[in-house]
């Protein structure tokens, strides 16, 4: 019987491995996704700035078609003074005031942003539990928080020292 | 012995030209998981025991049990005493401070005893801060910058980067621009950009590119093309100690200080003021202290004020674990009159572990020669490697250590590779001991000058 046990562990060991990798690797995924959102949306926000100053070339065909095919991006109209744009959404086109495509896609950007930051926040924690499950050290000082930037203006000069 | 490799005057890189050091062979304590000691690995052999009590001593200093304690590795002279710090050292990583001081060292004409004890406590704490930055980190598919017809004026530029999973396109300003011709960046390289800084830093060229040209320097670093995000956090873990925020602190001109050596003392204010910052960083979760090691070798040299010095120290809040070793008996106390075990006062002997090393057997003996001989890269037979033990084992193990370079230089002199019976016996006979340098002297002492006969008159006198 005490082997039955001992293999009873063993499962949930593994298990709970498995839950946590997979959990990692989810996370790891998500924030793929979302920066590669949050890099489309920069650059339909770029896109967008760029004809409303009228001084601009449009811009060039391709671009339009190569951001077109995600949703929420605005395709640009021919027409660079028009205060509309093309968006896609799912598989329809519409036509919106550009002000409100730039602000929706700003607080998506926000949005995005903080996202990122919580699932990075999540995973130093759940990284250091996978470590511990595989019987591993945990990494020396990852769950420290970060040094504001004038805090590491002051220490830069004696890590470059040491290094 | 050194060793400089690839002697092409055109190769820029710099080989390291390590020293052999009396200790260089030395790679750990050679435990296993239990701690108990192998009879020889990691370049250690025998002193089960002592091996064994350091290893507790380590573990204890990893989990950061046994600040402020004091630990003691008495023995006679060779026994490995250095020897047994030096394999904790290592054993401890890089990470955990380490400072090895001989005591004699304090008695500078630039700063007082206390200071330079100071400064090693200090040294032997590290701090360990967090620096976190977001960079865009991608291999540069295309850089596009448009100069005005003018020759003056804001140029425009596109910058196309791209990971494993996604590629973007970034509209450049002047700023970046300049930076981007400044480090040459073109197609192909693998780059880093701060957000925060918008500094560029090239990490190599793509794997990928690695035949887009047919020649190319040998400076050119080929790396895999970045995975995942394109904005990634970079977090890096630092470990800097006490002193060297001190130093850096104490001075007006910065990072100078660095460079003309830690003379110079550091003000009490600026130390309380770094502590108390210390405080608060450990306090807001910003800072972890890591208490290292301060080893003093040959303690029997510190004098009674550093030991009640130390014997204070030890008991602060910010103290590492301090390791002495001493190869005295029942001497006196430098200082005073007294005497006392290991030349030290009882009140801190008493505070501390004692870890004693016993001598070497000879079978030990043979073992260490023979890690010696592989170290210095010499080949010796197996009879000379006999003899030479019979001469560690005679006279000392310093002595026939010593040996071992000799032999192999006489070897090399007859144009042979093994070091034979032969050459051991030559360079005994050239070089004496210290047993047979004793003897000569006393056999014709009053051949020599300014012999003052019976030196055992009054050498009390000369103390203090």
């Amino acid at each position: 019987m005490a082997e039955s046990q001992e293999m009873q562990q063993l499962h949930k060991l593994l298990e709970d491995l498995e839950a946590v990798a997979e959990e990692v690797m989810c996370d790891q995924q998500e924030i793929i996704t979302l920066d590669k959102r949050r890099n489309t949306n920069r650059e339909a926000l770029r896109a967008l700035k760029k004809t409303c100053v009228p001084k601009h070339q449009p811009l060039a065909p391709e671009e339009c078609a190569s951001t077109s095919s995600l949703p929420s991006v605005p395709l640009c109209h021919s027409a660079v003074n028009s205060s509309h744009a093309w968006m896609c959404i799912g598989d329809m086109f519409m036509s919106m005031p550009k002000t409100f495509l730039v602000s929706s896609i700003e607080k998506e950007q926000e949005q995005m942003d903080k996202a990122i930051d919580r699932l990075r926040d999540g995973l130093r924690h759940k990284v250091d539990t996978l470590r511990r499950l595989e019987g591993e050290e945990p990494r020396r000082g990852a769950l420290l928080r970060p040094l504001s930037r004038d805090e590491w203006a002051g220490v830069e000069k004696m890590v470059a020292h040491t290094k | 012995m050194a060793s400089i490799l690839g002697g092409n005057a055109e190769e820029r890189e710099i080989t390291r030209i390590e020293r052999i050091g009396a200790h260089s062979h030395i790679r750990g304590l050679g435990l296993t998981d239990d701690l108990t000691a192998k009879q020889s690995a990691q370049g250690m052999v025998g002193q089960v025991k002592a091996r064994r009590a350091a290893g507790v001593v380590q573990k204890m200093i990893r989990e950061g049990k046994l600040s402020g304690q004091a630990v003691l590795i008495a023995g006679q002279p060779g026994t490995g005493k250095t020897a047994l710090a030096m394999a904790l050292a290592q054993s401890l990583g890089s990470d955990t401070p380490f400072t090895a001081l001989s005591a004699s060292e304090i008695y500078s004409l630039g700063l007082s005893k206390t200071e330079v004890l100071t400064q090693a406590f200090r040294r032997s704490i590290g701090v360990r801060i967090k620096e976190e930055t977001e960079i865009i980190e991608g291999e540069v598919v295309e850089v596009q910058i448009d100069r005005p017809v003018s020759g003056s004026g804001p140029k425009v530029g596109k910058l196309a980067l791209k990971t494993t999973e996604m590629e973007t396109i970034y509209d450049l300003g002047n700023k970046l621009i300049e930076s981007l011709t400044k480090e040459k960046v073109q197609a192909g390289d693998v780059i880093t950009i701060d957000k925060a800084t918008g500094k560029i830093n090239k990490l190599g060229r793509s794997f990928t590119r690695a035949r887009d040209y047919d020649a190319t320097g040998p400076q050119t670093r080929f790396v895999q093309c970045p995975e995942g995000e394109l904005q990634k956090r970079k977090e890096v873990v630092h470990t800097v100690t006490l002193h060297e925020i001190d130093v850096i602190n104490n001075r007006t001109q910065g990072f100078l200080a660095l460079f003309s050596g830690d003379t110079g003392e550091v003000k009490t204010e600026v130390r309380q003021q770094i502590n108390s910052k210390v405080a608060e960083w450990r306090e807001e979760g910003k800072a972890e202290l890591v208490p290292g090691v301060l080893f003093i070798d040959e303690v029997h040299m510190l004098d009674l004020e550093c030991f009640s010095w130390v014997n204070r120290a030890l008991e602060e809040e910010l103290a590492p674990v301090l390791i002495v070793a001493t190869n005295r008996g029942i001497t006196t106390i430098r200082g005073t009159n007294n005497k006392a075990p290991h030349g030290l006062p009882l009140d801190l002997l008493d505070r501390m572990v004692i870890i004693r090393t016993d001598p070497y057997s000879q079978s030990e003996i043979k073992q260490i020669l023979k890690i010696r001989c592989e170290e210095e890269d010499s080949d010796i037979a197996e009879d000379a490697l006999t003899v030479l033990t019979k001469i560690g084992v005679e006279t000392s193990l310093r002595y026939s250590i010593q040996l071992i370079v000799l032999a192999s230089l006489a070897a090399s002199k007859r144009s042979s590779q093994q070091i034979t019976v032969q050459d051991v016996k030559k360079v005994y006979q050239l070089f004496i001991d210290e047993a047979r340098c004793t003897q000569f002297l006393k056999e014709y002492e009053d051949e020599f000058m300014f012999d003052e006969g019976d030196q055992s008159a009054e050498p009390t006198a000369m103390e203090v």
